[in-house]
């Protein structure tokens, strides 16, 4: 990689790559308030579930079943606002499974140390699964869907521009984020200093989960406002993606939600208009982007800037 | 305290069973309260399911050929364990292959039957292989997590697929979402017919590739530096195998073998290319490969007999009207139940008398 100049290192590539081809794709799909305002709104699908994710990864945990819990928690808020009138308390109940579904992934993967991987895998067949099944009945448009809007925009909109920031300051800015990072770089150390690591991991994966229930949430009463099998359509895997592309800084993840975002909007807009172009073939582009940056970052030159959480995935055993 | 936790170095297959037995018993257990939800007994439940999958005059055929792509996704994701690499891609890898099984079938469609279907499996191979080596080059060489990767090749392969025969080149005249009708040539000769299902002879192809897995790990040099790699690539780096080599090698088998199954797929059983040839029985697979504990002559059985489950579900919709989705919360149960049941791989309990 000697070829590209310095400056190109770590986050000062990927934020570019992605800006740029989401604002070549807003404007090859015809730039307008309009389209903009929707490649925002999709991307704040994709910023709740990868902040979530973002949060336990730094504590150590991956959580590969994130696109199970959106689901369950979009299946859930559409229920309970059903049932209840008002589609705030189904976004608060999405919030809550999600929160259950990340506990239950840690305890498979915290308490009884089970791979990462096999527990995750386990949570996304399973959400799967109990939506397609309970869901069934209820396909078709959302009864109770969430339709207040503050300047054209969801009001869950703004809590999700908010939370950045406010993620941003938790991680790096107060004693309980050191401590939850430090439990994502070395447990064992972490331990000795007198941090639970069983309590921080915990905390990780209960919050992920709520984020994630809550993104299902958006999609099932925001912005889809209707239920099929299998709703949130892989966006659980992009946002997955979104983490390692934002090296598990907020603000890089901002920009990589809203840039995937556009992507996402542009190959719906430009399917058919321009021979040749398959809205299909683009929605390949976060996969193929995210590979080719994690190969990046393997490579030495741009390691340095990247904050991988070293016991990323590795479950904790306290008497090693 | 009743009992103590103790770490565990090995698994016997003895406790392999049992944590398999008891994973499947205990989903059908939690699989009840669905019967009960639904107002059906639950005896006449689990006997509409396991009489529909295992019956030759019901739905055994379907079973039998259904097993093929299940035995060959999961050693798709075995072969790669063994080295300790995940696979979590053995569902793109099916798509792969079956993308080339279906273009390699158009464009040599004139050919006769002995010539086409080595074309068809063995371009199907190259495929999965090529796919699967993306991640395992990226693996081996640049210690790229080839969990994320196979994730992402998944993804992509399937929206190559829906791009093919959604609107793209290779979509019906009719318009429907799917290819034209494969060449019939390009299809294995069937092996039995019984109960309406014709049974094509890649279930010994299959069959075969399990049991020669078997020895290969056993038997040869590969294989034992495979497995070495896998329980410690410290020790095996230092004692002269190549990491790289061992990761690429076995994402390279295990892709191919995933390529057969997309090939059977798409040429035997659909006869054409579909975004939804594999309703996620890539990731089913995952469950099973561990459950036979990395096994590939227990991989046989327990792909017939999760695969049964399965099919057996279907039958509670067909004859109990119950709600769409039961094959797919049935998997969900089982496998996130087996997730915790992982723990007794770690662990052991050992009763004391307690004080």
């Amino acid at each position: 990689m000697k070829f590209l100049p310095k400056f190109m290192t770590n986050k000062r590539v990927t934020l570019p790559i992605i800006l740029g081809l989401a604002i070549v794709a807003l404007i090859v799909s015809g730039i307008s308030f309009d389209t903009i305002r929707l490649a925002l709104m999709a991307g704040m699908v994709f910023l709740f579930a990868a902040l979530g994710e973002l949060f336990d990864q730094r504590a150590g945990v991956l959580n590969i079943g994130l696109e199970g819990m959106m689901l369950v928690g979009a299946l859930t808020a559409i229920l309970v606002s059903g049932a209840l009138g008002n589609p705030w308390y189904g976004i608060m109940a999405a919030v809550g499974t999600g929160g259950i579904m990340g506990l239950i992934h840690g305890f498979n993967s915290i308490s009884l140390k089970v791979s990462q991987v096999v527990s995750g895998t386990g949570i996304w067949l399973f959400g799967f699964g109990v939506t397609t099944y309970i869901g069934s009945p209820v396909t078709g448009p959302v009864s109770n869907p969430l339709t207040t809007k503050i300047g054209g925009f969801s009001p869950l909109f703004y809590i999700g521009l908010a939370l950045v920031p406010i993620f941003w300051f938790i991680l790096f800015k107060t004693n309980f984020g050191l401590k939850l990072r430090s439990v994502g770089e070395d447990p064992s150390v972490a331990e000795a200093s007198g941090i639970s690591v069983y309590k921080m991991r915990y905390i990780a994966v209960i919050v992920g989960g709520a984020l994630s229930g809550l993104a299902g949430a958006y999609v099932s009463m925001v912005y889809a406002t209707v239920w099929t099998t299998g709703l949130t359509a892989g966006r659980g895997f992009i946002a997955l993606a979104i983490v390692f592309f934002s090296m598990w800084r907020p603000f890089v993840l901002l920009g990589g939600s809203i840039g995937f975002g556009a992507l996402w909007i542009a190959s719906l807009k430009l399917q058919g208009v321009i021979p040749g172009v398959s809205s299909n073939l683009l929605k390949t582009i976060p996969y193929i982007l995210t590979i080719v940056v994690l190969a990046l970052m393997s490579l030495e030159r741009f390691r340095r800037g990247t904050a991988a959480p070293n016991s990323l995935a590795e479950p904790y055993f306290p008497e090693d | 305290m009743w009992f103590e936790l103790k770490r565990r170095t090995e698994v016997s297959r003895k406790t392999t069973l049992i944590m398999a037995i008891l994973a499947i018993l205990g989903s059908l257990a939690l699989f009840t309260i669905l019967f009960w939800y639904e107002g059906i007994g639950f005896l006449t439940g689990y006997k509409e399911m396991l009489t529909y999958a295992f019956t030759p005059s019901e739905a055994l055929s379907l079973t039998i050929r259904r097993t093929i792509p299940f035995l060959l996704l999961t050693l798709a994701f075995i072969v790669p364990l063994k080295a300790g690499i995940w696979n979590i891609g053995a569902q793109g890898q099916f798509y792969m292959g079956a993308t080339a099984a279906t273009g390699l079938s158009f464009a040599f469609s004139n050919q006769p039957s002995y010539i086409l279907i080595p074309i068809l499996i063995g371009g199907a191979m190259i495929a999965g292989a090529g796919w699967a080596g993306i991640a395992g080059f990226l693996k081996g060489k640049l210690k790229v997590n080839e969990i994320i990767t196979t994730l992402m090749l998944n993804w992509v392969a399937i929206f190559i697929v829906k791009h093919l025969v959604e609107g793209g080149p290779w979509m019906t005249e009719a318009g429907r979402p799917e290819s034209s009708l494969l060449s019939p040539a390009g299809a294995m000769p069937n092996l039995v017919k019984f109960g309406g299902k014709v049974i094509p002879y890649t279930i010994i192809l299959a069959i075969g590739l399990a049991v020669a897995l078997f020895f290969f790990f056993r038997r040869f040099r590969l294989g034992f530096e495979i497995k070495t790699v896998g329980e410690n690539p410290a020790a095996a780096e230092s004692s002269g195998m190549s990491y790289a080599k061992v990761v690429l090698v076995t994402m390279l088998i295990g892709g191919a073998l995933a390529g057969i199954a997309g090939y059977h797929q798409s040429a035997n059983v659909v006869q054409r290319l579909r975004s939804d040839l594999s309703p996620q029985w890539g990731f089913y697979a995952i469950v099973i490969g561990l459950l036979v504990n990395r096994n590939s002559l227990g991989a046989i059985v327990g792909s017939f007999f999760v695969c049964g489950l399965i099919v057996g579900t279907s039958a509670l919709q067909m004859f109990l009207d119950m709600t769409y989705g039961a094959g797919p919360i049935f998997i969900g149960i089982l496998f996130l139940l087996f997730a915790a049941f992982r723990f007794f791989q770690n662990y052991e309990i050992v009763w004391t008398r307690g004080e």
